[in-house]
């Protein structure tokens, strides 16, 4: 290595063709090192202490983000069942809203909403109605004879509205626990697009290919049916 | 390289005919791919441009533009470069002139069935490998004459060390067997059929691994090795530096061969895969640009022949567009950038970039170097030579120039949104309306490089009218006796170790936890100080540990083997042997067996169930015709994707998908949930006259569709095979296949009977209709009175969808989505189950 030497040439020739021995230039050793360095680091954060979120986490984020935004707009407006599904697709209020019932509802319908005294909450049988505001409505008035407590008064409109976000997100999530109760809800009865063919639902000659207009305005419910994939996270990263 | 030297020289008579034969076979096919390049351009703007005739459409053309390129006009320069400067670099006739004839016509024969079966239909829909299986056997096979006839003439050398140049011809020799069988491993149906032994995501995977490589080891390795040749021949210059050259040598064939997943960065691949395939391009940016700096400074003190020697002006273009490729190569490999130019026209300027300008104009120098050389006489007119570069460097430029301005608006418009949040551009035609200028420039572009290019073919067919052919004859010292190490003294030696060491610290990391990574980063660190001041400093008698094992090609050639065979093992292995259990496991959940704390279950409305016999022949239409060059089935998880084409892919909804079909570019709106969005009138027409239901759109017409017939008597066999590879059909179902298919023709055709249309069931446009309405969602009704699925699922409930409904029809457009997204495994009731 001391007795190196710019441009000398290597005692050899392969078909005339002679070659310096030049040391690497430093720039594109540090382009390498540096690239190398940089993926570890990558992999570190992202792999190794998972402290930013992949393409799949982002993704709850921006979603959840803009549901929130989207909840901002409608505030002060009367509550659906689109507005309740969307809050359903909120992290932060699904999460109060479990720490609630992990609070006053647990009692009756254990841990993980799989029934006790209480009916099963993850399965798809419903008494008194499965619609987010049909589970608000019991919620808030309970339902006295069966022994479901009216809890409006005592957590509020906004606990209220969290732990049904919460529950829709257990809806329908199959726990094994309490037998099922009430009446099997049987969606797509009514949904259109059952069959392949569905004439009428969408006319022909819609102008448009691709287009995914949701009307300005309308909640982002093509994310799936309320609360179904929402809550727990990526669910089928990695 | 201290050798002994005999005195005895030898007579070397080259074979250079083989040569010329290639060399011809180049300007030949260079011409028919550029002329298709500029046709299928052509149709892009205009689509009438395929003229009605189904084997023209861009569908099928564009498979043939591709495969032209590569593999006939990049191919048969390469071979005569390899050829021509291997018997130079070795002192020696080459191994045998019979294989080289058999390579030379087998090529051709190749290409010729290539040419004459893609525009027929015939493909396997994977891209740059679309051939079907006859013609893969045979690529393999004269594959393996290229191979044996080149270490045949290595054998006999009387040259006892390999040039660098040389390295590269064995890293390309070896490693495109590799991809090309792997790849193309598939289960045939019939004499032309088959279907890829691979499924979904492990089928992408292997695909990009294999398309990304290709790029690596067809277009980059072997030219590189010809530039090492050719560029300090033709400007007189010695090589800037030897261990420049090792270093990127190695380092670009070890890491070259990772980076495949960058293809597929924000689909179902596994994270792990696509971090991987991120940063390993990232870390190949140096070791490419370590190429084109060994080309450029080679240049140092010839750099007014740049304004002379029209050769000298290809090469430096050449290299150029070589370095500005590789370095927006990893650029478009991080994952943000990705998520705006996947997808779109800047990948196409990005490849075109490598093409026109590297291959291209490698292809252009060479050829002006050589074709005088070997006719003994002078380029016929160095003028046009200058012309043709001047041409072809604008054309370039404007193709690139519009395709990058084309593509970052293209993603812009895909992702812009409202102030309300939503779509700002709705309509997926508005974007490429948007493009139209730029398609036309892009095409103006592209026949500036042909017109360039027919002046290449002109000057040298002139030159070659002008001179006299004559194969070299020449003197050379015969091979010295040499004292010779052992091949394995040189493959256990300490670079190779270290290496290894330091390679097994790396995969250590990346598995290690959160509280031990620490270690193997250390242990590699100092491995690989160690290696610099231990291995590094390391004499041997008669030179270093490389220069040694120049002179071994087995061992050159075993460990340049080892060098590719770590990523893909790394990369494929665990995708092919994990994605495996997953459906199982996800099975096994949706009955309730395994508890839903213990895994992250797929949701099993994200299961995809087999296909309906109907629906696997509609899927083959889909792949004959093409579909998936425009159309992709693959919906990222970004909020606009979602808002646009619905719920983002899950790597399970593809698992029975043999081949994939997730396609690389977007001309058309992504299809993976088209299903249900809109009636089989609408596919009608829309197939029938795609401008009657998409103002503005650029799609062919596909009337034939509705004249051609679905063979069924076929079906039976294709659904065996799928059988075979994984596809739970059961015997029933195989057994009632032709039944099946058509009734659910039948049910179909009437439903467009009932729209006034007439059309008969068992044509390709029912079967075509009948697989995009099942895209992204579960079986579908194949007889009137069945209403659940057909397969083995037990019929379920359907979705957990809120059931109260009737409001819904206020939302018309939006609900073809919501159906997409929530309908899909219909007949399967599952839920989330995921723990966390």
């Amino acid at each position: 290595m001391s007795d190196y030497q710019a441009d000398r040439l290597l005692d050899h020739d392969y078909d005339g063709i002679q070659e310096y021995d030049n040391r690497l230039p430093n720039w594109w050793l540090y382009t390498l090192y540096g690239a190398i360095v940089f993926s570890v680091a990558y992999w570190i954060v992202f792999h190794t202490l998972k402290v930013v979120p992949l393409p799949r986490g982002r993704y709850e984020l921006e979603m959840a983000a803009a549901a929130e935004a989207q909840l901002k707009k409608m505030e002060g407006q009367e509550l659906t069942d689109e507005t309740l599904a969307l809050m359903a697709t909120v992290p932060a209020r699904v999460e109060a809203g479990h720490q609630i019932f992990n609070q006053f509802c647990v009692v009756c319908h254990a841990d993980k909403g799989q029934g006790n005294v209480g009916p099963n909450l993850t399965d798809n049988y419903w008494l008194h109605g499965s619609r987010p505001l049909d589970i608000l409505n019991t919620v808030t008035h309970g339902v006295p004879e069966k022994g479901m407590a009216a809890w409006g008064g005592q957590l509020g409109p906004r606990r209220v509205q969290d732990v049904v976000s919460f529950v829709l997100t257990i809806k329908n999530t199959n726990v094994p626990g309490k037998a099922p109760q009430g009446d099997l809800v049987v969606p797509g009865e009514e949904a259109p697009g059952d069959t392949p063919a569905a004439p009428g639902e969408t006319p022909a000659g819609t102008p448009a290919e691709g287009d995914g207009a949701s009307p300005v305005g309308e909640p982002p419910t093509d994310t799936g049916s309320l609360g179904a994939d929402v809550g727990t996270g990526p669910a089928d990263t990695e | 390289m201290a050798t002994a030297d005999t005195g005895r020289t030898v007579r070397v008579e080259y074979n250079d005919s083989v040569v010329r034969a290639f060399l011809i076979a180049t300007l030949v096919w260079g011409v028919v791919g550029l002329s298709l390049g500029v046709l299928v351009a052509t149709q892009l703007s205009f689509w009438q441009a395929n003229f009605g005739i189904e084997w023209l459409t861009f569908g099928r053309l564009r498979p043939l533009h591709t495969n032209a390129a590569i593999f006939a006009f990049v191919g048969n320069s390469m071979f005569a470069g390899i050829y021509h400067s291997s018997q130079r670099l070795l002192k020696t006739r080459l191994g045998s002139d019979g294989l080289s004839w058999i390579h030379f016509w087998g090529w051709q024969i190749i290409i010729v069935c290539a040419a004459l079966t893609i525009p027929l239909g015939f493909t396997q829909s994977k891209e740059y490998a679309e051939l079907i299986w006859p013609i893969d056997l045979m690529v393999a096979l004269i594959w393996v004459v290229f191979a044996v006839n080149f270490f045949m003439t290595v054998a006999k050398r009387n040259e006892p060390n390999l040039y660098v140049a040389l390295w590269f011809y064995i890293a390309t020799i070896v490693t495109i067997p590799v991809l090309y069988i792997v790849n193309n491993l598939q289960l045939p149906t019939g004499a032309l059929h088959s279907y890829s032994i691979f499924g979904g995501v492990q089928d992408a995977l292997v695909q990009w691994w294999y398309g990304h490589n290709a790029v690596g080891f067809f277009l980059t390795t072997p030219i590189l090795g010809l530039m090492y040749y050719y560029l300090p021949k033709a400007a007189g210059r010695p090589v800037y530096s030897y261990r420049l050259s090792i270093v990127h040598f190695w380092a670009l064939i070890f890491v070259y061969i990772w980076a495949g997943p960058h293809h597929l960065l924000y689909t179902a691949l596994p994270d792990w895969a696509q971090s991987l395939g991120m940063v390993f391009s990232l870390m190949l940016w140096a070791p490419s640009w370590g190429g084109m700096l060994n080309g450029l400074l080679t240049l140092r003190g010839a750099w007014d022949k740049l304004r002379t020697d029209p050769v000298i002006k290809f090469f430096i273009a050449a290299v150029t567009f070589y370095g500005m490729s590789t370095f927006e190569g990893p650029l478009l490999s991080i994952k943000t950038v990705s998520s705006l130019g996947h997808y779109t026209d800047w990948i196409i300027g990005h490849v075109h970039g490598g093409t026109l300008g590297w291959n291209g104009f490698m292809a252009a120098g060479v050829s002006y170097w050589l074709i005088p050389r070997l006719w003994n006489t002078k380029l016929y007119n160095e003028k046009w030579a200058d012309a043709h570069f001047w041409i072809g460097l604008f054309g370039i430029l404007l193709y690139v120039g519009s395709m990058w301005i084309s593509g970052v608006n293209m993603g812009l418009y895909w992702r812009a949104l409202d102030a309300d949040g939503f779509l700002q551009y709705p309509d997926f035609v508005e974007g490429l309306i948007s493009a139209g200028v730029l398609w036309k420039m892009r095409l103006v572009g592209g026949s500036f490089y042909l017109v360039g290019f027919l002046l290449m073919v002109a000057n040298l067919t002139l030159t070659m009218q002008k001179g006299k052919f004559q194969s070299t004859v020449v003197e050379v010292p015969a091979m010295p006796k040499l004292q010779t190490v052992s091949s394995w003294a040189l493959i256990k030696g300490k670079p190779v170790v270290f290496s290894l060491g330091v390679i097994v610290a790396a995969a250590l990391f990346a598995v290690s936890s959160p509280v031990t990574f620490a270690l193997p980063i250390t242990f590699g660190a100092v491995l690989t100080v160690a290696a610099i001041l231990y291995a590094g400093a390391e004499k041997r008698e008669g030179g270093s540990w490389h220069q040694l094992l120049e002179g071994k090609p087995l061992a050159f050639t075993i460990l340049s083997l080892v060098a590719i065979l770590i990523g893909g093992i790394a990369e494929l292995v665990p995708t092919i042997v994990i994605d495996k259990k997953a459906p199982a496991v996800a099975m096994a959940d949706s009955t309730g067996v395994v508890p839903a704390a213990d895994v992250q279950v797929v949701e099993s409305r994200f299961l995809q169930q087999p296909y309906s016999p109907l629906e696997l022949e509609g899927r083959d239409v889909y792949i004959s015709e093409g579909c998936y060059n425009c159309h992709s089935q693959m919906i990222r998880p970004f909020r606009h994707e979602t808002l646009r084409y619905g719920e983002y892919s899950r790597a399970s909804e593809f698992r029975y998908d043999h081949p994939f079909q997730w396609g690389s570019k977007r001309t058309g709106p992504d299809l993976h949930r088209v299903g249900g969005k809109y009636p089989n009138l609408w596919h009608y027409q829309h197939l029938m006259d795609p401008r009657s239901t998409s103002q503005g759109s650029n799609m062919p017409v596909y009337a034939w569709l509705k004249t051609r017939k679905v063979d069924f008597t076929k079906t039976r066999g294709k659904m065996i095979a799928m059988r075979k590879l994984g596809v739970p059909y059961t015997d029933e179902d195989i057994a009632d296949c032709q039944d099946v298919a058509k009734s659910q023709g039948t049910l179909i055709a009437s439903d467009l009977q009932a729209n006034a249309v007439t059309i008969e069931p068992d044509c390709k446009m029912v079967a075509v209709i009948a697989y995009l309405q099942r895209l992204g969602r579960g079986p579908q009704p194949v007889a009137l009175e069945q209403a659940a699925a057909p397969e083995a699922t037990p019929a379920t409930p359907e979705t957990p969808e809120i059931p109260a409904e009737p409001a819904a029809p206020v939302d018309v457009p939006a609900d073809g989505e919501a159906d997409g997204a929530t309908q899909n495994g219909a007949g399967d009731l599952g839920q989330l189950v995921g723990g966390r």
